[in-house]
């Protein structure tokens, strides 16, 4: 048990769900079904005893409510980023929400218990190259062991390397795509 | 009197004690202790914290493009930042503006640094076979952004810059620079000592997550357990690696092949879109 | 044996001098008493009353195991402690008029630095623990019929430091266990001048000068435990152990132009008492909390001075006006180690009770706090100041200490 901070509503949710993950997972390996289903239930209202009475809001840009926990269940509604849902039930994976008079279930990846940000982006462009700020650039050794992999490294960390490129991050950032786009070339690709 | 005041001591120690061997799952001490005033937080103070997190994350993203160089083809690139977008419209944290970019390097791995930078290398996208595949190794870089994974780590936010957070600075005399030296020497500690084991159990969370984001997308949700064995099978005679950042990649095999089979997402049959990702990539 | 704590040599002439004080080296009210200074900004208002709270930087001092509970990685300073001590002895001058002494001092008493480190916490503090600095001229012309002239000059400072690294980790969910070992290093100054000035033409000129230097450890064991929701229950085990200690004494003086001189030096260490704390708290809301410590120091006998055992209590609590102002108020007990003085019997140490009471308000912004507050303690007990003499007199103390502290959280 480390000491944990929780420094933004996500932690608390996270702290709960890992300590019932964790019983879930042990039962789960050992394949009996009644003791899945019985500690499942046993979680959940656990968790929904912590949780309490709460609201969800949508993160993503949208999101399928299903009928049941799965993602082949039929679809009951489409909501939008920001929808506020009241949340009835949950599991490590999904929740169980309330919409236009029904229930139905979301991926709990989707929502979160704060409303969501309007886009934030950085006003400056966050430029560093001419000012030579050296108070405001965090220090190497934070910023080095910064970067997250698909897959382990052999040697350091690619972000420890010293030298900074932000010409090169421009022209990455430089790339904008409206979301209609995105959209349409997603549907062509899995045409659903 | 010594021997009392012993007699008490050890009942004063053994109580607590028992009582730790009787109880097993209890609610959290520790949360009555917070107080009212660590509740306040308005979406203007998370807003800055984004914002702090972007400007941190695209010094990281400096960094990795100060070491590989940024792969200029222009159609690949749009190609991956439209699977990529996709994704990121599927995920939480819609605040931020993912970009995705691919690094001119033959090495099989893919990066991301807070605020929404990911990477991608040549090599890895050799070794692909379908979009699901790109998705899948995009959509776990994703989801350490969006589980704000070394936003957390190093507890990064905004610095208040207000009249009261200077007077403290003042009054503390100490402030920033002792503040710096600390977390510094603490981070470097924290890296020799512990961080192996708080970025693996990130690694798995990390892979959980994009699975239910490739299937809320609606690519295959397989693709990641996929994509992980066969980099296992291009690494696996040659390198040894030293596991310090991630599980290895068995276990993290066996981690989603588990999860799966309890989300039942095999018979979901969703696309792996393997025509247009030939086409895009020239493969 | 000539030792530091024995008397020096007195001078013969004594019975006539009522008014020469000569007091004993360890003639300082702070080494009486053991809960002396209140740090850390939320400690302080709840009147020392932490043990069971110790939830923040201020709890490395109080009980390292409450760190574990803290909201986030933090720095804090108590930058600036205003100290004003006064005290009264009555008929310490001459057996008619009072001997006032007052000290001030401003001095920052307390920086803690807190931080995650595997599966605990880590920490740093500095805490200065006791601290005094007294300047004292006075000059009474004709103050009796033979003297002509009296002067006394009396200088002293002592500073206790307290200094090093803690570690606290949760054993469950409802009990953790951490430690701090202290470094410990006192220095005191002592200098005593005395000139008394005869109307027959002669003089006398008394001076004595003491200096201590201290090294020592101080570790500290803390446990902490949640018996149910909202109520902790907090220990701290303590202990001073004065590794190496230098003392010198020199007493000079010049009679009347005939001069005697005396250096004494001494490598006798202090012996300080166990201290146990235990404190519990009741959190009902997260807006109040009330709490309450009890605190046990034991005997402790050393080559300067025989310590009884002490036993102080307080009370504390804490309440948020709004969710950015809080309010705390607290009451403390400060006990003297020292004995009850009998007739009969001279160079006492003196013997003050004190009773004291805090309060201290604190503005909160998203990752920083500004802290006012005010202690204050008083007492009334005895002393004998007069060398030699039988006589007791009553003295009264005063204590007042102003703080403004700061927290920051990372």
């Amino acid at each position: 048990m480390r000491a944990k901070y929780p420094a933004r509503h996500t932690d608390k949710e996270q702290d709960r769900r890992d300590a019932a993950r964790t019983i879930l997972i042990t039962f789960t390996s050992r394949g009996v079904a009644m003791k899945r289903l019985l500690i499942t239930s046993v979680c959940m209202s656990l968790a929904c005893a912590a949780w309490g009475a709460q609201t969800v809001y949508v993160q993503s840009m949208q999101a399928k409510i299903l009928a049941s926990p799965d993602f082949k269940a039929a679809t009951v509604a489409r909501v939008k980023r920001g929808a506020a849902l009241p949340l009835e039930q949950q599991t490590d994976d999904w929740v169980k929400v309330r919409y236009a008079g029904t229930t139905g279930w979301v991926p709990r990846l989707l929502v979160s218990d704060t409303a969501p940000l309007d886009e934030v982006s950085l006003i400056d462009g966050g430029d560093h190259a001419i000012s030579h700020d050296v108070r405001r650039r965090p220090s190497a050794v934070t910023t080095g062991g910064a970067a997250r992999g698909l897959a382990e490294d052999g040697r350091s960390r690619p972000s420890n390397e010293l030298t900074q490129n932000y010409s090169a991050v421009k022209k990455m950032e430089s790339l904008e795509i409206d979301d209609g786009t995105v959209l349409t070339f997603l549907q062509a690709g899995v045409k659903q | 009197m010594t021997h009392r005041l012993c007699a008490a001591l050890i009942l004063l120690v053994a109580i607590p004690l028992m009582d730790l061997a009787v109880h097993t799952v209890q609610a959290d001490a520790g949360r009555f202790h917070t107080r009212v005033s660590r509740h306040a937080e308005s979406p203007a103070d998370m807003r800055r914290d984004v914002e702090a997190e972007i400007r941190f994350g695209r010094d990281v993203a400096a960094h990795i493009l100060g070491r590989y160089h940024l792969y200029n083809d222009e159609k690949q690139t749009r190609y991956v930042n439209l699977v990529g977008k996709a994704l990121a419209l599927h995920a939480p944290r819609n605040e931020l503006d993912f970009h995705f970019a691919i690094l001119d390097t033959d090495s099989i791995n893919a990066y991301s640094a807070p605020g929404g930078y990911v990477f991608i290398t040549r090599g890895l996208l050799n070794t692909m076979q379908d979009e699901s595949e790109l998705a899948a190794a995009l959509a776990h870089e994703i989801a350490h952004v969006t589980l704000r994974h070394v936003v957390k780590a190093l507890n990064i936010h905004a610095a208040e810059t207000n009249a009261q957070a200077g007077m403290a600075h003042l009054l503390s005399g100490f402030g920033d620079p002792t503040k710096a030296a600390f977390t510094q020497a603490v981070g470097k500690a924290m890296d020799i000592l512990f961080n192996g084991g708080l970025s693996k159990a990130d690694e798995l969370q990390a892979d959980r997550t994009a699975v239910m984001l490739l299937a809320a997308t609606g690519y295959d949700p397989g693709a990641l357990s996929r994509l992980l064995g066969r980099i296992k099978h291009q690494r696996g005679q040659h390198t040894r690696i030293l596991h310090k950042t991630h599980p290895p990649l068995s276990e993290r095999i066996a981690a989603l092949n588990n999860f799966s089979a309890h989300m039942q997402l095999a018979a979901l049959n969703y696309p792996r879109v393997s025509e247009r990702f030939h086409e895009y990539l020239g493969q | 044996m000539n030792t530091l704590a024995s008397n020096p040599r007195r001078p013969l002439w004594w019975l006539a001098g009522a008014w020469l004080l000569l007091c004993q080296a360890p003639c300082r009210a702070d080494i009486f008493h053991y809960d002396n200074l209140l740090v850390g900004d939320r400690a302080s208002g709840m009147g020392g009353a932490y043990t069971a709270v110790s939830d923040d930087t201020a709890g490395l001092y109080y009980n390292p195991a409450g760190v574990v509970y803290a909201t986030s990685p933090s720095l804090s300073a108590s930058a600036n402690a205003y100290y004003q001590t006064d005290k009264t002895y009555k008929g310490g001058l001459g057996g008619t008029s009072d001997w006032n002494r007052s000290s001030s001092k401003i001095l920052p008493n307390f920086f803690g630095i807190l931080y995650p480190m595997g599966k605990g916490v880590a920490g740093f503090s500095y805490v200065v623990p006791d601290s005094a600095a007294e300047d004292q001229n006075q000059e009474f012309s004709n103050p009796s019929s033979s003297i002509s002239d009296f002067v006394i000059n009396f200088n002293n400072e002592d500073n206790t430091f307290n200094m090093g690294p803690s570690y606290a980790m949760k054993l469950s969910d409802s009990l953790s266990i951490g430690g701090t070992l202290y470094f410990h290093y006192r220095k005191r100054q002592w200098a005593l001048n005395q000139l008394v000035q005869y109307t027959a033409g002669t003089y006398q000129w008394f001076n004595t000068y003491f200096n201590t230097t201290e090294y020592g450890v101080r570790p500290m064991l803390g446990l902490m435990w949640s018996p149910t929701d909202k109520v902790s229950v907090g220990l701290n085990l303590n202990q001073t152990f004065i590794v190496d200690s230098q003392s010198k004494r020199q007493t000079t003086f010049d009679d009347n132009g005939s001069l005697t001189r005396t250096v004494i030096t001494s490598n006798e260490k202090r012996r300080l008492p166990l201290a146990v704390k235990f404190g519990a708290a009741y959190f009902p809301t997260h807006r109040f909390i009330v709490s309450a410590d009890v605190s046990y120091y034991s005997q402790a006998n050393d080559a300067f001075f025989n310590r009884n055992s002490v036993i102080n209590v307080a009370l504390g609590t804490e309440y948020y006006l709004t969710d950015t102002v809080a309010v705390r108020a607290g009451a403390y007990s400060n006990a003297a180690n020292s004995p009850k003085l009998q007739s009969g019997l001279t160079a006492q140490a003196e013997h003050v009770d004190l009773y004291g009471m805090s309060a201290s308000i604190t503005r909160f912004a998203r990752n920083s706090s500004l802290s006012l507050g005010a202690s204050y303690s008083f007492g009334s007990g005895q002393a004998q100041v007069i060398d030699g003499s039988t006589d007791i007199q009553a003295l009264d103390v005063s204590n007042l200490a102003v703080f403004l502290s700061t927290s920051y959280a990372y």
